[in-house]
């Protein structure tokens, strides 16, 4: 296995395009453990750590943030983001624990692309927008677009995810997520992300994604309907809840049974919506 | 760029600058037990879940199992055998044995690392809750974790104080 340690974004495109299979290290908290348990082998790892700006968040005067790919989880979590951004931070502080998020960056950690895991979901309800950048040159996808399925992003052969592109948070827009896990900092038995515009009580749009749930963050576009121009409502709450519901789709395994993930999606999203919902009404 | 053998990487390790071979599947784990011989630091799962391999890297908690050695170059790391002389890991170490925080031992170095970066950073001695979650990513599978909190919280009591500042190295 070799090692490179590429200072630009065109080098690492070069390395990817001259050597097939390489695999990008950025915070090695997913990709050193799999090395070491024998799940990987690539033959070449480009280093991320010394690619100039990758690391960088940047706020923006109109409430926007542009995170490049190597932001740790930590400076997410400590990063204290505006309005609906804030499920972001939430989700960040939740992922492992401090060793791990002091390492583990926010561009592994999405392309990863693990459902199962805090970041996913949260950049989804977010409507983030990912930098991929390749030999063919540069594009943007959604969040929504981005994961494909278990363990599979949309970026093509020879392409790496270089910055995150979160959209100005409109005024009145409040973010939250919620995860149950069995034990602290263990990946989510389900975990609901949610933002929300309110204005004066009334919900003017909605966007939840679920963790752990489907293949990928699910996100359905009649859930979010179903609170948009409400008072969120028990009845309007537990319609959105219930849409979600029916659509899981998620694997049993040591975390929970599929039913039992299924059995408490409405209840997780209630108390989603609940905490996103007393932000708003709780004087700033 | 370093190719497919074995190379050699400079890192300060307890303020000493060192030059350590590192094959390319090597971890910072690797480079501490085998070349540097600080054995302090413990091999467990070797997968990032438990917490025995728990150095400081840059001055922040990290899983020595979970940095690749060559990716490790310039980089300065703080092992159990660096805290000697660290105030708030000597009141710990009292603590533990205090208290019977010590059993088999062998999670003790990742969490006296852990909690001596805890400590570090607040300004307030942390109450039980805050310990509990701050270890969450430390296994002990002897005490039941009891007796090791009891003592955190007892040595962040007598450590943890208004110098907190001037006593970080």
């Amino acid at each position: 296995m070799q090692i490179f340690h590429p200072t630009t974004v065109d080098e690492v495109i070069g390395l990817l395009a001259a050597h097939d299979e390489a695999r990008c290290l950025a915070g090695g908290q997913t990709l050193v453990a799999m090395l070491n348990l024998g799940l990987l082998d690539p033959p070449a790892l480009i280093s991320l750590r010394k690619v100039a700006g990758l690391d960088r968040l940047i706020r923006h005067a109109d409430g926007g943030v542009t995170m490049g790919a190597t932001v740790t989880q930590a400076a997410l979590a400590a990063a204290d983001l505006p309005g609906a951004l804030a499920v972001l931070g939430e989700a960040a502080q939740q992922v492992a624990h401090p060793a791990i998020r002091n390492f583990g960056t926010v561009g592994g950690a999405l392309c990863h692309a693990d459902p199962a895991a805090d970041l996913p979901p949260a950049f989804v309800a977010a409507d983030a927008r990912m930098t991929a950048i390749g030999p063919d040159g540069e594009r943007s996808l959604s969040a929504g677009d981005f994961f494909v399925d278990y363990l599979t992003t949309a970026l093509a052969d020879g392409e790496i995810l270089t910055e995150i592109r979160l959209p100005p948070p409109p005024p009145g827009s409040v973010g939250a997520y919620l995860k149950f896990a069995r034990v602290d900092g263990d990946y989510a038995t389900v975990s609901v992300a949610v933002t929300m515009t309110l204005e004066n009580g009334v919900c003017r749009a909605a966007r939840i994604a679920l963790g752990s749930c489907a293949a990928r963050p699910l996100r359905l576009d009649a859930a979010d309907a179903a609170l948009a121009d409400t008072g969120l409502d028990a009845d309007s709450v537990a319609r959105a809840g219930a849409l979600l519901q029916e659509a899981a789709d998620p694997l049993a395994d040591m975390r929970g049974t599929a039913d039992y993930r299924r059995r408490i999606v409405p209840g997780l999203v209630a108390r989603a919506i609940g905490a996103a919902r007393a932000k708003a009404e709780a004087p700033a | 760029m370093t190719g497919g053998g074995v190379a050699p990487v400079d890192l300060t390790v307890n303020g000493e600058p060192l030059t350590l071979l590192a094959g390319p599947g090597a971890t910072l784990l690797d480079l501490l037990r085998s070349r540097a011989q600080l054995t302090g630091s413990k091999q467990g799962c070797n997968s990032g879940v438990c917490g025995v391999c728990t150095v400081l890297v840059d001055g922040k908690t990290a899983r020595a199992c979970l940095m690749l050695a060559a990716d490790c170059a310039g980089r300065t790391v703080v092992t159990i055998e660096g805290l000697d002389d660290d105030p708030h890991a000597a009141v710990l170490g009292e603590e533990m044995a205090k208290a019977g925080a010590v059993q088999c031992g062998y999670c003790t170095p990742g969490i006296v690392v852990a909690l001596t970066d805890l400590f570090r950073r607040t300004a307030v001695p942390p109450d039980a809750a805050a310990v509990r979650h701050w270890l969450g990513g430390n296994i002990c599978r002897c005490t039941g974790y009891v007796s090791i909190v009891e003592a955190a919280v007892r040595a962040g009591q007598r450590s943890v104080g208004a110098d907190i500042e001037a006593r970080a190295p």
